[in-house]
């Protein structure tokens, strides 16, 4: 990265609402499948059709609002955004222009306030599949509700580009407001970015990226325009205001062709829609049953239990995960443990299966069960590990898997006797090495005795009785 | 002063194809309709709202419920394999 | 046997003459497609006409009509509907080749309850491509000749509508009235034309022109008549978030009501542009009209003069937008091209005749960027002043009098090519509009000449009742 320049970028984020219906018809909101099967003529564009508003997608908007908070405006206000494109059949976009629902609120991350500008709702278009000689179209997508949601061009690099996204795409899946799959394009980036030499106040002129769909070609577009525009600068070229597309496979961004006037969207109110009012009372009971959001969370996690920034973090990332360690910390009072096998065990599993915490077959009270039989002692960790795998592979419970294997600890003195008198024979080298003042090989006595007794002893049982031995 | 470059613009963003001589006739005429309308641009409108609706009512909102509505492809016209084909779209 | 006039009565009339069984439901229809089939041809009202699906409704009514005194309003009466609202599974082409092949999937809400009170429709009206113009002389179909007499309009635009009433080829109408569509016509032709309130009759299925505006009507012999359709159609509708959620009173029109009624004359009505023939009958039908009322007063509506340059700004931009959706893309006429850009040009140039293109054009630049301030925000500034002026005139009065257009009807071809012209025709007719009020346009005596005059009763927004009632008092004055 150059230093001589000061990076500047704001993000629009799209992000596709998780409702039933469609913005303004009362479609099923799912698209994929056979094309053009989930259409109306309210959303296919037909002649004489009028938008109804769905009561859902104003709440999920305002949920978000509150969330990232914002200011809920009391009255907002629909518009037509008007431009020819084959997946828009009315001609339009009915969006938010002069009055979106909220206003002024902000993100932190890393102890940074990222500032919201707003967020407005508005309607998907359908999808095309183009090819050199024609385009086909679906309009299953046609009026599926989004809302976009703008940042102030607040952001300094592309790394905290990226960590912004993580944590809106948290906090919209911690609302229930979208499943922000950006590979099925439930929440979608459009970065805009420009150059300012260091000390300087006016912003330079900037470019705007798209075609987005991880966080990783969010990452490299953005460097990689960072590195295109100052070298334009280094030689005195002047940056153009336009709208670039990534290209994912070549990982350059070229300029969208096949745009040859410039944009005029000659917005003015949408005549079908009247004004959004929404009364305190219904945004404060939006705001009550908002659920615990992550950075209040980790406040809990990190002062009531004492949990390391890490472990709160990976705990935090999904609110089922989350929820998952509160069900669980209910019936094991034991938190650290509890996070520790969270992390490592659970969070193995998970990985390697590629699957939620939602599908996982254990249930909170099941590993609960385990974790206390660990911490009666009536099992030790290695044997604590083997039985979560069972559990994993039989789904049957800690309790039945012990007593058909017999694993719970033995009381049986007579057989630690047996195998510590076994094991200082066989190393005698060991023994004596200990008697010379080399104390710290003990831990291998004790995991010697642990082999001959199948983990069936807790080593801290073992080195009691080595060092009464010795 | 509308001239005819400026409608031609203003045809290209209406993607309405005009002829040389349709595009020069519109000019004249469009021009005496819109110099009518220039009567109003000296009224004293400081203060007054714009009024945007017919009535002032608020936006009703409806229950997400899904109303599955008959299939609808058979009244779009230019379809193959249910989709609606057009012309590629340079991208 | 059929008696060859039935078409030629009201709608209580008929449904009296059912319910009494003096008649048949098929009486009717036959009636009326016989005189469709003697007049249309000359008139050219109708774009399609459904024969065959209004004698079977009206024969299967005849069959299984069980209970007489449960008619409903409208039970096998055959209404007409203007061809830019939509009835399922019949052509809707708005008059344009653009939509010359368009099938509607669905019933417009008023179509629908139409249907529910037990209107047979007959078929769909011709009208001014899109309902842009006053005359019904742009339609793709053919101008519609003015039954009175052929060689005039018959006003538009739903000129169709108003002409297959007045011949009887229909015995009520639907129209849309964006700014003046179904008053202006009903004047032309003399009969009755109601512009409702705006938002009190549901516009889902009604193809739109300019949104903000767009009103569907009804026309009929009498302003009784119309009642009883907007009866049928008017109601709070969930698909069209712009209706009135207030109870829908059932009107019946009484013309003694007006003795308590304040009538309003604007002074600023009789004023340079108004046909002197046309002052004279009006000036009559209200000296006439005060011994039945007393109050006659002057009110002012200082803003309306504004109306008709405030009018086409508005209208016309919302219909740039509106018609955006005519791409060649979905439905429609396509005409195929290489290039994306192309077709859509290509479509919209043959698909569109020169005044819609027109109002296209104006509108897109009066929304485009440097100029929206200027145009269509400064437009809408006016009409909040012109609903103004009405609702300080209506605490003086409970309805509006004026002449419902200021010139008589013209000769075909006589102003097609003076658009401009033709605009001012709806100085009085677009203020309502604009309102969001209710207005209708009566019958006036002939003028010396003999030329039909339309009086126009206006009333604040949901104050149809009164401006029927004033209404059904003119025409008994005219009787």
């Amino acid at each position: 990265m150059n230093s001589k320049y000061e990076v500047i970028i704001g993000l629009e984020v799209h992000v596709q609402l998780k409702t039933r219906t469609k913005l303004f018809c009362a479609c099923p909101a799912e698209f994929g499948g056979q094309p053009n099967t989930n259409i109306c003529p309210i959303c296919s564009g037909l002649p004489g059709v009028l938008p109804t508003m769905n009561q859902h997608a104003v709440d999920l908007a305002i949920k978000a609002g509150l969330a990232l908070n914002c200011q809920i405006s009391e009255k907002s206000s629909f518009a037509r955004k008007h431009y020819f494109y084959p997946d828009l059949p009315k001609g339009y976009q009915i969006t938010q222009y002069k009055e979106p629902l909220a206003i002024n609120g902000f993100v932190e991350i890393d102890g940074l306030k990222i500032s919201i500008r707003r967020i407005h709702l508005e309607e998907d278009s359908g999808k095309s599949i183009h090819s050199p000689t024609e385009s086909l179209i679906d309009f299953n997508r046609c009026g599926v509700p989004l809302i976009e949601i703008v940042t102030e061009p607040e952001i300094r690099s592309p790394d905290q580009a990226v960590k912004y996204l993580q944590t809106l795409r948290q906090i919209m899946r911690y609302l229930d407001v979208s499943d922000c799959e950006m590979e099925k394009a439930h929440f979608r980036c459009e970065p805009n970015i420009s150059l300012r030499p260091i000390g300087q106040k006016q912003f330079g002129v900037r470019t705007e990226l798209k075609n987005l769909n991880s966080l990783n070609s969010v990452h490299q577009a953005l460097e990689f325009e960072i590195n295109r525009q100052s070298k334009i600068l280094d030689t005195g070229g002047v940056i153009v205001q336009e709208t670039l597309f990534w290209d994912e496979q070549n990982r350059v961004a070229g300029t969208m062709r096949g745009k040859e006037e410039s944009e005029d969207y000659r917005y003015f109110p949408e005549p079908d829609l009247p004004v959004l009012v929404l009364n305190r009372e219904n945004i404060d009971n939006i705001k009550n049953t908002l659920p615990l959001l992550p950075w209040q969370r980790k406040k809990i996690l990190k002062e009531k239990y004492n949990l390391s920034e890490n472990i709160v973090n990976i705990i935090l990332e999904t609110k089922e995960f989350a929820d998952y360690f509160v069900e669980t910390i209910k019936l094991c009072d034991d938190a650290k443990l509890v996070a520790n096998w969270l992390v490592t065990e659970v969070k193995a599993v998970l990985n390697d299966k590629s699957i939620s915490i939602n599908e996982f077959n254990i249930i909170p009270k099941e590993l609960a069960n385990l974790l206390n039989l660990l911490r009666a002692q009536k099992i030790t960790g290695t044997v604590a590990k083997e039985i979560f795998t069972d559990m994993v592979l039989t789904n049957k419970t800690a309790t039945e898997i012990v007593n058909e294997k017999g694993l719970f600890l033995s009381n049986d003195d007579s057989l630690l006797i047996k195998s510590i008198d076994e094991v200082l024979t066989e190393n005698a080298d060991i023994v004596a090495k200990y008697k010379s003042g080399k104390t710290s090989v003990i831990s291998f006595l004790i995991g010697a005795v642990l082999q001959k007794t199948h983990g069936k002893l807790t080593p801290q049982k073992i080195k009691d009785k080595i060092l009464e031995k010795l | 002063m509308l001239t005819q470059i400026d409608l031609e613009k203003v045809a290209k963003l209406a993607k309405l194809g005009l002829t040389l001589e349709e595009s020069s006739r519109l000019t004249g005429e469009i021009e005496k309709i819109i110099s009518y309308f220039q009567q109003i641009k000296h009224l004293n409108l400081y203060d007054v709202t714009p009024m945007t609706h017919a009535v002032s009512i608020v936006l009703p909102l409806r229950y997400d419920e899904i109303r599955p509505t008959k299939c609808l492809v058979e009244y779009l016209s230019y379809k193959k394999f249910n989709y609606i084909f057009v012309p590629a779209v340079l991208e | 046997m059929i008696n060859p006039d039935l078409c030629d009565l009201t709608i209580s009339v008929l449904h009296n003459k059912i319910k009494n069984r003096e008649i048949k439901f098929s009486d009717i229809i036959f009636s009326v497609i016989k005189r469709v089939k003697s007049e249309d041809q000359k008139i050219n009202g109708y774009i399609s006409i459904f024969e065959e699906d209004a004698i079977n409704q009206a024969v299967d009514l005849d069959k299984t009509i069980k209970n007489f005194e449960q008619l409903k309003p409208l039970s096998g009466i055959p209404i007409a509907v203007k061809d830019n609202i939509c009835v399922k599974d019949k052509l809707t082409t708005c008059g344009s080749k653009i939509l010359a092949n368009f099938i509607s999937p669905y019933d417009a809400t008023a179509v629908a309850k139409l249907k529910v009170a037990g209107a047979i429709i007959i078929g769909k009206t011709n009208l001014d491509e899109f309902a842009m113009g006053s005359s019904t002389e742009t339609s793709y179909f053919g101008p519609t000749s003015n039954p009175i007499d052929n060689r005039y309009v018959p006003g538009g635009s739903s000129g169709g509508s108003a002409a297959v009433v007045k011949y009887s080829g229909a015995i009520g109408a639907l129209g849309s009235d964006t700014g003046g569509s179904v008053r202006h016509p009903a004047a032309f032709c003399g009969v009755a034309g109601l512009k409702p309130t705006y938002g009190r009759v549901s516009r889902y299925g009604l193809v739109a022109f300019a949104s903000s505006l767009d009103c569907v009507g009804a026309l009929g012999k009498t302003a009784e008549d119309t009642a009883i359709i907007f009866n049928a159609i008017a109601g709070y509708d969930e698909m069209d978030a712009t209706t009135i959620n207030t109870p829908v009173k059932n009107i019946s029109v009484d013309s003694n009501a007006i003795k308590k009624y304040t009538i309003g004359i604007p002074k600023e009505v009789f004023a340079e542009g108004l046909d002197g023939r046309i002052a004279k009958v009006i000036e009559d039908t209200i000296n006439n009209l005060r011994k039945r009322c007393r109050n006659v007063k002057e009110v002012s509506l200082p803003n309306t003069k504004y109306a008709v340059a405030t009018y086409y700004l508005i209208c016309m931009a919302e219909a740039s937008s509106n018609l955006a959706r005519y791409d060649g893309v979905k439905y429609g006429l396509r005409v195929s091209s290489s290039e994306l850009k192309d077709l859509y040009a290509q479509t919209r140039d043959e698909g569109f005749n020169t005044e819609v293109k027109r109002r296209i054009l104006i509108g897109t630049y009066g929304l485009s960027k440097g100029y929206y301030d200027e145009y269509y925000g400064t437009a809408q500034k006016v009409r909040n002043l012109i609903k103004q002026d009405f609702d300080q005139a209506f605490k003086d009065c409970d309805v509006i009098i004026t002449p419902t257009t200021p010139v008589l009807p013209f000769k075909l071809g006589e102003q097609i090519s003076d658009p401009l012209a033709m605009y001012l025709g709806d100085i009085f007719t677009t203020p309502a509009n604009l309102a969001g009020i209710t207005a209708i346009s009566v019958p006036a005596p002939l003028t010396i000449d003999n030329f039909p005059v339309g009086i126009q009763i206006t009333g604040p927004a949901l104050g149809e009742e009164q401006i029927l009632n004033t209404a059904k008092a003119i025409e008994e004055i005219n009787e």
